[in-house]
């Protein structure tokens, strides 16, 4: 058992904690994943078109939110929303934002596994706000 | 190119750099004073066969009760059997010693990702977390 074993010398100190946690951050900050996600969003921030398209269909998501909610939008409610949605998509800003930020997901859950093995708990949702269940 | 078999059995090639930043985080928080408090209080919890049927017994009869699975009497015998484990649970040192260390380990954790949070200008354990994973 961990216990039997434990001594002053194998309890890591909130120094080399802080140290290999901020390491850890910066090194994940320099991973290519990291780098195209920062650079496909400043690029999705800068294209005029796509900003125009991502607005629109968010000022007409709250338009229709309370009709959405109640699932009573008519046909041609609908169709706006879908165009608008198609619009938004197929810029290729977007495409690579998202596309970017799926690689950066899919790193990070990597990362969370090795995590979780390491303390016993899940980190994702241990880290919740609330704690696990909040 | 470094290997890491991830909890889904996958294995993920990461840069040497991030290899190594992983394995010294996760190394540091596996030996750290709350984590080795939680993992301690979890395995003497494991251990206790009578603390684990407590555990197991009040949580089939809850998921009974709130199922509406019984009725009349039979109810209310359920409602007082539960009434009892929980007494019970309450005064079982090593369940409540698993819990009030497990909370230390969430907050500690928490601490952590703060930081790192910070560093990077987003939520990083949002982004660990898998669909469907976790409560």
């Amino acid at each position: 058992m961990k216990t039997e074993t434990i001594n002053e010398l194998s309890v890591t100190s909130k120094s080399v904690l802080m140290h290999t946690t901020r390491r850890f951050a910066k090194v994940l900050t320099e991973t290519p994943e990291f780098l195209a996600f920062e650079q496909s969003y400043q690029a999705f921030r800068q294209d005029q078109k796509a900003q125009t398209a991502y607005n629109a269909l968010q000022n007409k998501q709250q338009a229709l939110r309370m009709m959405m909610m109640l699932n009573s939008l008519d046909e041609k409610e609908r169709q706006e929303l879908k165009d608008l949605e198609s619009q938004f998509y197929q810029e290729e800003t977007v495409q690579n934002y998202i596309q970017a930020q799926e690689n950066l997901v899919e790193l990070c859950q990597d990362i969370g596994d090795v995590l979780t093995e390491a303390v016993g708990l899940d980190f994702g949702s241990s880290c919740r706000i609330g704690g696990c269940c909040g | 190119m470094d290997k890491i078999m991830t909890k889904n059995g996958k294995t993920n090639r990461f840069s040497p750099e991030l290899f190594a930043a992983i394995s010294d985080l996760a190394e540091s928080l596996e030996h750290s004073e709350a984590v080795l408090d939680f993992s301690e209080k979890n395995q003497r919890l494991v251990s206790d066969q009578n603390a684990i049927q407590l555990i197991n017994e009040a949580r089939e009869l809850q998921n009974k009760v709130y199922a509406g699975d019984s009725i009349g009497a039979e109810l209310e015998a359920d409602l007082t059997r539960l009434h009892e484990l929980q007494n019970l649970i309450s005064s079982n040192a090593n369940i409540q010693e698993q819990t009030t260390a497990q909370e230390t380990a969430v907050a500690f954790l928490q601490e952590i990702n703060q930081e790192i949070s910070q560093l990077l200008g987003f939520d990083f354990a949002s982004l660990t977390r898998r669909p469907g994973a976790g409560c």
